[in-house]
């Protein structure tokens, strides 16, 4: 369990590097993605605590369902964010033609002075 | 029964909030503000404190709430702010004045929330209105800041979901009154901490604080400075109790990190809305500070900042302007004195510099306000508030008042008369994340037992 809790450890700093490295929008967005997702993986490694569903089994060999329980919550919450950031992607690059993220930057701090 | 009224104000918020939809009409606006106001003022009259579970579970499956008095200190703040700017009566579309409604609902909800999986819901519920709420208006400079914020806000969650999933891991309970008693991971407190510092609005680690406060619309800004970043710090406050001494010691220091390095880079700014966008991360870390000497002193400093600087953002007129001013640099009538009269008992020298950096800034505010001799209705709680203060707590005595009059005195004249040049403005996006991965590096440094 150790390891597998390590590698989705690794897989959310692959989606932090993605977003620091990368210029373009949306492939931030993508990184964004990444990183929910292994948070989502993690919780799922720590609530493998038996092989069986949470249903009319015995506490011993069965699936913790609490983590499940919160982490749907999380994915919907994730959800909401992407969409959300996404809508704001989509008008920022209607007005001004480009996801990259510099370019952007630029041409808001021209247009305000 | 006592449980139901802890409730209420939520349960009447999220309702008239559906309403406000459906019926568009102006009078609304004083249906919301009356009756929200009037349960969430039974709530702080009448309740004593209380911990329950919602709906009857054991408090290690079911979500655990709790009212006690530093919920009282947020709660007070919070229906305040939310009131005044329900007063200014803007012409606004309903969906932005139901929001408000929502944004209340969910801050109300953080506050009396004692579970760590229950802040994180409540927190991400009441950023995500708050972005909404950055970006309306629609220009390219308000929705950039706000996909700053989104992007910012969402990477310190999930910091922080994954520190809840290593204290569950290792204790197998997330209710804070049951984890007292427990020997916690402290890798996962490290994760928690770094995300709370996250949404508390510190220098460079809330990298979003500046463009979010100065470029959304005058209401925003006031709700965003004096409701939104109290999250963070409330949050902090119930779990400050469980962290371990190393990481005590590392929230002092990035408290003093970031009130000084804030006011500095306040000196360099000449728009109104920077200056106080750089002085709410200063005052926040002067908060951090507060918080060492006891959880109830940081309420009340949080309670201050929140008044204090609600007022200063509505940018309305002379009155209001002076008043937030005073109060924020500190003299005495005002809250701001009361504030540092409580820092001043243990830390007197920290108290005096911190006085005096920010009557620097502040001197500069009157440079910029070239208002007129207005004064408007909803001034009228955040003013009550800062002078209310005076009659709760004890005079902190004549030797103290002389100092920090002497203080703000010097720190005003130096700020009239000295310009200081531009610092730069280093907190893009990408630098933020940056920012936010040292300092996890180094709280992770600082509990991992080599």
């Amino acid at each position: 369990m150790t390891l597998d809790l390590f590698l989705s450890l690794a897989v959310f700093g692959i989606g932090i590097i993605t977003m620091v490295l990368k210029n373009d929008l949306v492939v931030k967005l993508i990184g964004l993605g990444i990183v929910e997702t292994a948070v989502t993986l993690s919780f799922v490694i720590v609530s493998h605590t038996g092989p069986l569903p949470p249903i009319l089994t015995l506490p011993i060999e069965r699936v913790d369902p609490l983590p499940q329980a919160m982490i749907i919550t999380s994915i919907v919450v994730g959800f909401a964010v992407l969409a959300l950031s996404l809508v704001f992607v989509v008008y920022l690059s209607s007005v001004y033609h480009t996801t990259d993220s510099r370019k952007l930057q630029k041409r808001i701090k021209r247009d305000e002075h | 029964m006592s449980t139901d009224l802890v409730l209420s104000p939520i349960l009447v918020a999220i309702v008239l909030g559906t309403l406000r939809f459906f019926v568009k009409k102006r009078w609304m606006n004083l249906v919301e503000l009356l009756s929200i106001a009037s349960f969430t003022a039974c709530v702080l009259l009448f309740q004593k404190s209380t911990t329950f579970v919602v709906g009857g579970w054991s408090s290690a499956v079911g979500v655990e709430l709790r009212y006690d008095h530093i919920s009282f200190w947020f709660i007070l703040s919070l229906v305040l702010v939310w009131s005044s700017v329900k007063m200014r009566f803007e012409k606004w579309e309903p969906s932005v004045e139901s929001m408000l409604d929502y944004l209340f609902a969910s801050m109300y909800a953080v506050f009396i929330s004692n579970d760590l999986f229950n802040i994180y819901v409540t927190i991400e519920l009441t950023s995500l209105i708050a972005f909404l709420l950055v970006g309306h208006g629609k220009k390219p400079s308000r929705v950039w800041a706000a996909l700053k914020y989104m992007f910012l806000s969402a990477i310190a969650l999930n910091i922080y979901l994954i520190g809840t999933l290593f204290v569950y891991y290792g204790t197998g309970v997330l209710a804070l009154g049951a984890l007292k008693n427990i020997k916690i991971p402290e890798f996962g407190l490290a994760l928690i901490l770094t995300a709370l510092l996250v949404k508390s609005g510190m220098l460079g680690l809330s990298a979003w604080v500046v463009d979010a406060y100065s470029k959304s619309e005058t209401p925003v800004s006031m709700v965003l400075s004096g409701m939104v970043v109290n999250a963070g710090i409330f949050a902090l406050i119930r779990v400050y109790g469980l962290l371990p001494d190393t990481l005590k010691a590392l929230v002092f220091v990035v408290g003093i990190v970031s009130a000084f390095g804030g006011a500095i880079y306040a000196f360099g700014e000449k728009k109104f809305e920077r200056i106080l966008a750089f002085s709410t991360t200063s005052q926040m870390g002067i908060s951090l500070v507060v918080l060492g000497i006891s959880p109830i002193a940081a309420a009340i400093y949080a309670f201050f900042h929140s008044n204090t600087k609600a007022l200063l953002f509505s940018k309305n007129g002379k009155i209001s302007t002076t008043i937030g001013a005073f109060s924020l640099a500190g003299l005495p009538p005002f809250a701001g004195y009361f504030a540092k009269v409580i820092l001043g008992k243990p830390f007197p020298i920290v108290s005096v510099l911190i006085t005096f950096v920010t009557s620097i800034y502040v001197a500069k505010l009157f440079d910029n306000a070239r208002f007129n001799w207005k004064f408007s209705m909803f001034e009228i709680p955040l003013e009550f508030a800062i002078l209310s203060l005076m009659f709760l707590i004890p005079f902190g005595g004549p030797i103290y008042t002389v100092e920090i009059l002497v203080t703000v005195a010097i720190g005003m004249w130096l700020g009239k008369k000295i310009s200081f040049p531009n610092f730069g403005d280093p907190f893009g996006l990408e630098e933020g994340i940056a920012y936010q991965m040292a300092f996890l590096a180094i709280a992770t440094f600082a509990v991992v037992k080599w």
